[in-house]
Order: structure tokens, then sequence, then C-alpha cells
């Protein structure tokens, strides 16, 4: 992020240790995301609970991060875009701890592994989970750059997480509604995939937040929600 | 819409041989705050005493171009300067009540334009005055004590109360909560908040913090040049000029 | 290594410069000293010789109002009284001064009295006129040898013939003396009497109204003109070569010699425009110009230190460039201002030369009352005084220039408590 060159030299520091917690952050949230897929593909249950205890590591970074945001906030009154990064950071750093909350759920019911979860719903869930976890890796880039191009197209990317979401639910309806005795695991994984949706929509808030601390203009989502597509249907 | 109050068009000002203002021009509505920011030296004090002629009084300054405040010239030799000034106010940078009484301060004006019959009338001038002024409560009980006696910021409020006593259209301020405490910088922006419904005022500030709270429309001066003028929101959030932004983030001073 | 050889050099240069300002301090005190001494000196030397002055000496005499002598009766009326044969009365009583006194000796007693005792017999029974007919012990003024030989001023050990009374006459002074019927008392000729040809009843009252009248027609001649040149040339002047050279010779008039002055005032206002000479209005005139400087200069000077803001600040409520400068800056440069006329008026109390060349030299025996009335002044006085060949007179110099001194510290008391009761803070 090119938020350097104040005549105060420690205003450039203090942004740079933002953007770095940030980036640990953002990080982090990225191996939850990795360890939970992958203790639901192997069946790991040590490799969950490591995800389970990591989460109190991302807590930490979030106290931390908001500490110094409103430290910089009050002691330097940024200013044009100086003022839009450090209010995107704020809004991130909340973000991402919500991400990393979700990622965690993820490993949560991933060690259930009593539950017998039927397999080609599995595997598009860890399609799905890999598909958001580029995702992550892309929005961290669009913020290291500190491009609202890259950041655009993270954003629009959510779209496509939204229809593999749609497409997964209705095949779990699908095989709940044929077995009855598969609703515990069908309703797990509907969980987690439920948990994949709502991390594709921080990381899409997250492009939003570097979109506008970058342009200085919010990006308006003008097209339809697929969620409330699918269910209208059925609503009427 | 508000109206154009204040239009300068290609405005130059010369000391002697060194040009201080380049061909400055700006559109200043009615009835709004409009803040000159920019760092020392830039000419926005410059450009704010050629409103209401105080330029004058130095020798060796030379003022060329248009300035028309409703839609008269006064950048010519036939204008009356005197009248210009009462309907255009000043506020100094530091506090300068006259050595007089508080009410002598702000009778003055009012006194010398003849805006007055009465001795009832000029007591009611003064005091509404001072209320407007937010200085009224303070000072009811000692109005014969000379002004020169009040804090800083009482100081100040009193040099408003006198500028606004003769009936001003246009408040000028020049960085007026430089030589005050926090507080007193709080009255008197809370101040101009009340004036702006009734006054046009134009304020010359160092701080973009003070122009983003006080004023709606905000011009960048930068070596004498206007970089860049628009609505404080946008100037604050998101300037177009690249030098714009660098000042006030404090990319250069 | 190096670090002990530079530290050694600042502590001894600490050393040096401390005893340089040890010095320097030394010096100054010093100085001041000296200058205490001079002037402790200076004023001893004056008091030593003037305190004298305030004293006179006094006989006692008996007076016979014989109404046969006086050719006066108790009904007489006022206009009859003005009209009697006191010196008759007088050489009565001094042919009575001593018993058995010779033709030649009433002569000698008779130089023992003050050319004034004849008034003062006249004014006494005037005062009282019911002593008609009756004798009285009244104090009469003395000769000034008489005055100036109890005084110790003049000598008794020289000569007969180099002294101001013979032996006979010292005789009866020392008779005076053992009898009581001789004293000194407060001398309040000194100050209700002008000047005389005899120093026993000279006083300052003439001079010192002279020099009063003199100071007030310089103040009224120099104070206003000056304050309106200085606002002139410091607020409405163009900045131009004229300007320039009218600043420069304002200087140039400072340095003038007074007697300069005084020639112009000879010229020009007594012999082209034919004003009374010897008067406090000419001498005044003369002098107003020579103050006109120093207050034209201290006027300026105070203009300049008003802030520019004050100016500013009553340009910016609409005020014209005249009411800004008289309502809002010569105000505050009054103090100043003011102060500067009383050093100039200080300055023009002590000048010499141009009076004498106007005329206020000549003798002058009565006090003046109005401006066009010839008169003298202190300082013209204090010559004359000093020029003159009676011993009497040197003692009443030394105090006129005590009373003139004791008039300069009024005046810059004046000045200071003026500056003080005026001093705005803006």
């Amino acid at each position: 992020m090119e938020q350097d060159k104040h005549i105060v030299k420690s205003y450039d520091e203090e942004i740079k240790d933002i953007n770095s917690k940030i980036l640990e952050m953002g990080t982090l949230v990225e191996n939850q995301l990795k360890d939970s897929l992958n203790a639901l593909k192997n069946q790991d249950t040590e490799l969950a609970e490591k995800v389970i205890l990591n989460d109190d590591l991302i807590d930490d970074a979030y106290n931390k991060l908001d500490q110094s945001l409103v430290e910089i906030l009050g002691k330097r009154q940024p200013m044009a875009t100086d003022l839009r990064t450090i209010f995107s950071a704020i809004k991130m750093n909340k973000d991402l701890e919500r991400l990393g909350d979700h990622a965690t759920n993820i490993a949560k019911r991933a060690a259930l592994t009593e539950l017998v979860l039927p397999e080609k719903p599995t595997r598009d869930i860890i399609r799905m989970g890999e598909l958001v976890h580029k995702m992550i890796d892309h929005v961290i880039k669009a913020f290291l750059n500190f491009s609202d191009t890259e950041a655009k197209k993270v954003w629009l990317a959510d779209r496509q997480i939204d229809e593999e979401y749609l497409g997964i639910l209705r095949q779990l309806l699908t095989y709940m509604m044929e077995d009855p005795k598969r609703i515990a695991s069908c309703t797990n994984l509907l969980y987690m995939v439920k948990d994949l949706e709502r991390i594709g929509d921080y990381v899409q808030n997250i492009a939003e937040d570097i979109y506008y601390a970058v342009s200085g203009e919010p990006l308006i989502d003008t097209n339809p929600d697929p969620t409330w597509e699918a269910i209208l249907p059925i609503k009427k | 819409m508000s109206n154009s109050k204040i239009l300068a068009n290609g405005v130059d000002v010369y000391y002697g041989s060194k040009q201080a203002l380049f061909g400055i021009s700006m559109d200043i509505k009615e009835k709004e705050v409009t803040a000159l920011i920019g760092p020392s030296g830039c000419g926005k004090s410059t450009f704010l005493r050629c409103i209401n002629r105080m330029n004058d009084l130095i020798e060796i300054c030379k003022v060329s171009g248009s300035i028309k405040v409703d839609n008269e010239e006064i950048i010519s030799s036939s204008t009356d300067v005197v009248s210009l000034r009462s309907k255009i106010g000043m506020v100094f940078q530091k506090p300068n009540p006259f050595p007089k009484s508080i009410f002598d301060n702000v009778a003055y004006g009012p006194t010398i334009h003849g805006l007055v019959e009465s001795k009832n009338d000029l007591e009611e001038i003064v005091h509404s005055s001072l209320k407007k002024a937010g200085l009224f409560n303070e000072v009811k009980d000692r109005l014969n004590e000379p002004g020169t006696s009040l804090s800083g910021g009482q100081q100040q409020r009193l040099c408003i109360a006198r500028a606004i006593a003769v009936n001003p259209e246009i408040i000028l301020m020049d960085e007026p909560c430089s030589a005050l405490d926090p507080i007193a910088t709080a009255i008197i922006e809370e101040l101009i908040d009340e004036l702006r419904l009734n006054y046009t005022i134009v304020i010359v500030t160092h701080s973009m913090q003070q122009a983003a709270r006080v004023s709606q429309k905000t011009s960048f001066f930068h070596l004498g040049e206007l970089i860049e003028t628009g609505d404080t929101k946008k100037i604050f959030t998101n300037p177009d000029n690249s030098k714009t932004q660098d000042y006030i983030t404090g990319r250069f001073g | 290594m190096n670090n002990s050889v530079a530290k050694e050099k600042i502590v001894s240069l600490r050393k040096k410069r401390s005893l340089e300002d040890m010095r320097f301090k030394y010096y100054g005190f010093t100085a001041m000293c000296l200058s205490l001494a001079v002037l402790v000196f200076l004023l001893y030397t004056i008091f030593s010789k003037g305190y004298t002055a305030f004293q006179k000496t006094i006989v006692l005499l008996e007076v016979d109002y014989n109404q046969e002598v006086l050719k006066l009766t108790p009904d007489s009326s006022d206009e009859e009284m003005e009209k009697g044969k006191f010196f008759r009365v007088k050489k009565q009583a001094i042919e009575n001064f001593f018993p058995d006194l010779s033709k030649s000796d009433i002569k000698l007693v008779k130089k023992l009295f003050s050319i004034n005792v004849d008034k003062e017999i006249k004014d006494y029974f005037l005062d009282n006129p019911e002593v008609i007919n009756t004798k009285q012990q009244i104090w009469v003024t003395a000769h000034s040898d008489v005055d100036q030989l109890l005084k110790g001023n003049s000598r008794r050990d020289v000569p007969e013939d180099r002294r101001k009374l013979n032996d006979i006459q010292l005789s009866y002074v020392d008779q005076l003396v053992e009898e009581n019927r001789v004293k000194q008392v407060f001398n309040n000729f000194f100050f209700t009497k002008a000047d005389s040809r005899h120093p026993e009843i000279a006083g300052v009252a003439g001079s010192f109204m002279g020099s009063l009248f003199t100071l007030f027609t310089v103040f009224i001649l120099s104070f206003p003109i000056a304050i309106g040149a200085s606002v002139y040339l410091e607020e409405f002047a163009p900045k131009n070569r004229i300007t320039e050279l009218i600043e420069v010779n304002i200087s140039n008039l400072a340095a003038v010699p007074s007697i300069v002055f005084g020639l112009l005032g000879l010229g020009v206002l007594l012999n082209v425009f034919g004003l009374p000479r010897s008067t406090p209005l000419v001498g005044g005139s003369v002098l107003a110009l020579m103050t006109l400087p120093t207050i034209i200069i201290a006027c300026r000077a105070s203009l300049k230190a008003v802030p520019p803001s004050i100016k500013e600040g009553a340009l910016a409520v609409g005020a014209t460039k005249t009411q800004a400068v008289f309502h809002h800056v010569v105000p505050l440069a009054l103090p100043g201002t003011l102060t500067g006329t009383i050093i100039g008026l200080a300055q023009a109390l002590g000048e010499t030369a141009p009076l004498i060349m106007i005329g206020m030299i000549a003798f002058i025996p009565n006090i003046p009352t109005g401006l066009t009335e010839p008169s003298a002044a202190l300082p013209v006085q204090i010559y004359l005084w000093v020029e003159s060949a009676e011993r009497g007179f040197q003692e009443k110099s030394a105090a006129a220039i005590m009373v003139i001194l004791i008039f300069l510290f009024m005046m810059n008391a004046i000045a200071v408590f003026l500056r003080n009761r005026f001093e705005r803070k803006w």
C-alpha cells in the first residue's frame, strides 16, 4: 500500500505496522481454512483440534490490530487517502476475525468423524472450499498491491461462490429427502457449506473495503441476490 | 442553490516586483462558510485581504484583476472603501480589541457610520451584537471594563461582536483561532456554525481539521495559485489534485 | 587525551569569562559612584551656598506713631492715611535707635537698615491704624551688609576700607546681637518679591512668574503644532523626497544652537512684527521653535510604537484613515508624547541665550501678570545675580538655582506620573 512519504516518519511506521498486522491476520485465516478443509478431507481430528485452538491466535491478533487502529485514528486525524485506508482497515479487521470464526466452525464440524459423510457432496464442498481459499489469496494480493482492479475481480467472484452454494444446498436437500437416515450427516455438511458461503461474503466485503480505500468510491451491487432468487419460487 | 456573493476573476497581487497571487478565480456563495487552506506563504491571507481592500494599507502591494461583491466591482479607484468595509467585517489572527471599554469597542462602528440615532438604539445594537457573538452573558455586568481585560477567547469574540455590530453581510476571518486554546477554539467554531445562517463567512485556517469541521467549501492555495476548490467533504475524503492530497495528509508542508 | 585538554580549555575560558564579567560590573559600579559623587558634590555646593538665602535678618525698631509727626488724626480717611509722613516717623525712630547718637552716627545707623523699612513702617500702620499715638516695637528688615555679616559671608578681619561696614557700625551690630534686638527669620521676600537693586528684598517671584508664563506660551504654541506635524508625517505624508527632506530637517533643527533662535526672535518677531520686547509671549515663541523638534521626535516615536493591529481593527470596521488615527492611534501615543513634551519644556525652562537676545535680561522690578508684560525669567535672573557685585546676591543666585532645580524635578515627576497614569495596555 502506498501510504508512505509522510513528513512525520513515525506516521509511516504506524501505517506499515497496521499493514503487516492485516497481512498476518489474512495469512492466519487463510491457513485456518486450508487446515479445516484438510481435516475434513482426511478425517483428521488432530488437525481439526489444532484449528480450534488457533482461533485464540486470531482473536489476539484482532484485538492488537483494533487497538493500533484506534490509536492511529485519535493521534493522526487522518485525511483523504489515509482516512479511507484506516477506515477500511477497521472494517477488514472485523471481517477477517469473523471469517476466522467460520473457518473454525468448519473444523469443529469436521471433527465429528463418527458421522459418515456422503462422498459427492463432501467432494463438492472441498472444491468450493478451495475456490474460497483462492479468493482469500487474491484479496490478500489485492491488499498488498493496493489495487482496486484486483479487488473488484475478487468482489465479482463471489457470484460463483453463491452459485456453488446453491448447487450443494439443493444436492443435500435431495439426499436428505431420499434417505432420512442421512439427515444428521447432511445437516452437518449443510452447516459447513453455509460457513463457506459466509466466508465468501466476508471476502467480498473485504474486497469492497479495499476498493473504497483505493478509489474513494463504494462498490455497489446492482445484481439480484441469488440466494433470495432461489428462495422466491418456494415462497410463492 | 445559493447565489454568488464574491466573484473573483484573474486576481494577481504583487508585493513590489514579487508576485504573490497568480490569476485567482473563485466563486464564494452566500450564507456559506468557505475555508482557504494551504501552507504558510501560499497567499491565502493575501487573497482574503483583497476582499475588503485591506491590502491598500501596504504601500508596495498592487492588486489587479476583478473581484465583484454582489456584482459590483471592488478593485477600482472609484470604490468607496469605507462603506465596503462596513459591509465586510474582518476578524484578525491576534485578537485586537480597542483599548476602550467593552461597550465602546462594539459601539465604535455603529457610531461612526451613523447607524444609530439614540443612546437606547446604540445600547440595543451593542447588546444584540454581544449576544450574537455569544459573549453577552459573560460580560453583561461589566460592560464598562476595558476590552483588554478579557481572556484571549473572549477578546476574539468581542472582535467578532465588533465586526457584527455594523451589520455586515460578509465576515472575513484570518486564522481567528490560532492564538486560542482548544476550548476557546471550540466556542468560536460553534459560533461560526450559528453565524453562517446569516452571514457569508470566509475563513483562512492552518488546520485542515478545522476547515473540515466548519466549512462547506474549501479552497487549497499553494505558492500563490489556487490548486483546487470544492465541497469540503470531497476535499477531505477524496481530493482530485495530488498536491491537495499531499498537503492535507501531511506529505508536504 | 584530547578530551582532557579540551576540558581544561573550557574551564580556563569559563574562569576568564567570569573574571571579565566581574571586572565589567566593577567598572560600572565605579562609574556610577563617581557620577553620584559629582552630583552630590554639586548639590551640596549649591545647597550650602544657597540655604542662607532663605533667611533674612530683622531688627527690632521702636516706632512712635505720633499723630503730630504723621500729620494725621485718628479719624483720618484711608486716602489721608496713605499720605501720612511716615519717613518722619522713621527718621525719629532711627535717631532714637541708640541713646546719644551724634549726627554722623545717625547716618551710620541709617545704613544698617534696608530701604524697605519705610514701607514696612507704613504698612504696619495701615494694617493697624489704631496704633496711632502709640509706641510700637516692630521688626524691620536689616540692610544687606548687616545680613551678610551676620550670616558669615563677609569677613570682619580685613582692613576697614575694604569692608562694607566700618568699625563703628560693627560695634553697633555687636551691640544689637547682645541686646537680642536682631534675629534671623524665614525670608518670605525671596518668594514674594521680584528683583531689586537691594539684595535683602530681592526675590524670585518676578522671574518665576515670567518663566511660568513663558513655559505656558511654549506649550500652547508647540504642543498642537508638534502633534499635528508628527501625525501628518507619520500617517498622511506621501513617501517622497519632500517628506524625507522635512524629516531630516526636523532632526537638524533639534541640533541648532539656541542662540540662533534668539537671533531669529530678535530679527523677525521684534523687528519685523514689532511684538513687545522682554515679554513671555516673544520668549515663549522663540523657545517654542526650539522645543518643537523634541516634541515631534517623541511624538513620532510614540506613534510608531502603537501596534498597527489597532489601526487595522479600526479600518476594518469602516473608519476613515483620519478617524482611525485620531480616535485610536493618537490617544495611545499620548503618554509618550507628553513625556517628550515635558522633557522639552524642562529644557526650555533652563534656556538663557535666546531670552537674552530678545531682551528678557532687563531689570524688571515687578511681578508680571500677563503674557504681554515685560518680565524676567529664572535662568536669566540667575545669570544677572551671579554677575552682580553685591555680596548679598551670591546666596540668592544659589537659592534661585535650587528653585529652578526643584521646578525641573517636579516637572519630571509629573512626566513620570502622567506616563504611568495613562499607560494603556494593548
